[in-house]
């Protein structure tokens, strides 16, 4: 029988593997990856926030991970707001300006944390997938359900408007609705993977895997299915040799395990295409 | 009523008059060209046909809709073909799927394919010369042959006008040719009117029926031989006009001050001597 800590952390690294690989791949596409950098810091703000309503004021109690869900939302919003008509380079401008202003309110957070709660505050920031609750699995269950079935029901919005937004508005589609949703989901997604693995490794874990899976991929489909399949082995692998060979935080061996896959999949796919020439 | 009507159009984008008092009807069957420098609002009328931009002033229909107040109509009934650097090129996704989109995007969710959708789909790609294509990946193909999807994408759903924003750009000159000939066709044998915007003045002299010259304001509008003038062309493009035959035997005229990477002329030996290049 495992022990309930490592099949909390086994339960976690699927969730994140599903949300990494089908936010992960449609956050590559419509070229908001850097999104998740941005949702991720302002999810620790949220979540440090949340902390220091609920022991320093009379504020009823709001878990952190609902507060670090909705300054999530709030950035991913405020991007899609000032993203205007959703061209690339100004989704870029306005992510950039909304991660900055995340990073800002994170670190004034944090200087307002006492110190006995800095332990709480650095597990959302470097990730505590061994150390994850009960309740903890249940929301990011429930959650990654939310966003897998939703990704699943508007999967042909998604893929129009990260094709063609401006063809997709010329044929009628209410683009900016699903424009919204989708930078809502991709910031939800961040949150599951940031309780798991930390803020600062999540950006690894949701675009590198999506990245090398579209390398390869036929379909956006199968992107989908590879991208998750390299989340689970990174995530798995590095959970075994931190459990087993060297204690080491098994989030950011997932990460770079993310990345190195990453670079020799690009490697191999330049040389196969300079051979081809 | 024509099939596009507009009149005393003043149209701001980003706090800039981008056109003034344009006025133009066009009628069914044919085939009009924009035509006009960097910034004159080419871009910018389309958009307002489709019912992307308000106007600050003036009546627009198309299809005797007017798309300031429906333009969810007016974009159900047009085919469009926006610029190419709008379009995601490097999606796994499939022509078949590519063209679906032009119809399914119509329709509200779930978007699911019919048979019949899927029959249209191969008719259209039949129409644009690409039916073996169908299971390729979109960005396994050249450029021409995109450019022809994305017009079978705005063809598949039997729209009585399509409204295209430069679909020859970077693409040589034998699929341009092959693109106006497919253009040509369409409103000759099946009706479909056809706005196309273009930098290429030679196109509107051999395959259009009509030519809007605009600068922020019209210039000149109707048949190519009467819009085409020294005078009108100097008005749009200033003085530097220069006429140019490729080696195909085409005319081109070209501005002074153009510069692309992709058309005869700026690759030719001229261009180059005049660069100072070796």
């Amino acid at each position: 029988m495992l022990p309930s800590f490592v099949l909390y952390a086994l339960i976690a690294s699927v969730l994140v593997s599903f949300v990494a690989g089908t936010a992960g791949v449609f956050a590559v596409l419509r070229g908001v990856s850097f999104l998740i950098a941005g949702a991720a810091h302002a999810a620790l703000g949220g979540a440090t926030i949340a902390l220091i309503l609920a022991t320093q004021t009379g504020i009823p109690f709001l878990p952190p991970i609902v507060g670090a869900l909705l300054m999530a939302l709030a950035m991913a919003l405020a991007t899609g707001y000032a993203g205007g008509r959703g061209i690339t380079a100004r989704m870029e401008t306005a992510i950039s300006v909304f991660f900055a202003l995340s990073l800002c309110l994170a670190v004034a957070a944090i200087s307002l944390v006492p110190s006995e709660l800095m332990s709480q505050v650095w597990g959302f920031l470097l990730g505590d997938i061994l150390l994850l609750t009960e309740q903890d699995v249940l929301i990011l269950t429930v959650a990654t359900l939310v966003v897998i079935s939703l990704i699943s029901i508007f999967f042909k919005e998604f893929t129009y408007i990260c094709f063609d937004m401006e063809g997709a508005a010329a044929f009628g589609m209410r683009v900016h609705l699903y424009n919204y949703l989708l930078l809502s989901l991709i910031a939800t997604s961040t949150v599951i993977a940031t309780k798991a693995i930390g803020a600062i490794v999540v950006y690894a874990m949701m675009t590198a895997p999506a990245a090398t899976a579209l390398l390869h991929a036929k379909s956006i489909e199968r992107a989908i299915i590879l991208a998750t399949a390299l989340s689970l082995l990174y995530l798995c692998t590095s959970l075994l040799i931190s459990l087993t060979l060297v204690n080491i935080a098994p989030g950011a061996l997932a990460g770079v395990l993310a990345a190195v896959v990453y670079l020799i999949s690009l490697t191999i796919k330049r040389a196969r295409r300079r051979i081809r020439e | 009523m024509g099939i596009v009507v507009v009149k005393d159009l003043t149209v701001e984008y980003e706090g800039v008059i981008a056109l003034e008092d344009v006025s133009l009807e066009v009628s069914e069957p044919s085939f009009t060209v924009v035509l006009g420098p960097n910034g004159a609002g080419k871009s910018t009328l389309l958009k307002t046909l489709i019912g992307f931009i308000r106007p600050v002033r003036g009546i627009v229909r198309v299809l005797g809709i007017d798309p300031t107040k429906e333009p969810y109509r007016v974009r159900k009934l047009v085919g469009y073909l926006p610029q190419r650097e709008f379009i995601e090129r490097d999606i796994p996704i499939k022509v078949r799927d590519v063209i679906l989109f032009g119809l399914l995007a119509r329709r509200p969710p779930p978007r699911v394919a019919t048979v019949r959708d899927l029959e249209k789909v191969r008719e259209v790609l039949k129409i644009v010369g690409l039916e073996e294509l169908a299971d390729k990946r979109f960005d396994e193909l050249s450029g021409g042959q995109q450019q022809r999807v994305l017009i079978a994408r705005a063809l598949v759903s039997d729209p009585k006008l399509l409204l295209l924003d430069e679909p020859l750009s970077a693409t040589d000159v034998k699929t341009q040719v092959s693109i106006l000939e497919l253009l040509r066709e369409l409103v000759d044998e099946r009706n479909v009117s056809v706005i196309m915007v273009t930098h290429d003045v030679s196109v509107a002299v051999e395959y259009s029926d009509y030519v809007a010259l605009l600068n922020r304001r019209l210039l000149a509008f109707g048949k190519p031989g009467d819009v085409l003038t020294p005078s009108n062309l100097v008005k749009a493009y200033g003085e530097g006009l220069r006429m140019f035959l490729t080696k195909e035997g085409r005319v081109m005229f070209i501005a002074d001050q153009h510069i692309c990477d992709f058309c005869e002329y700026c690759r030719s030996r001229e261009w180059r001597r005049r660069r100072g290049a070796t």
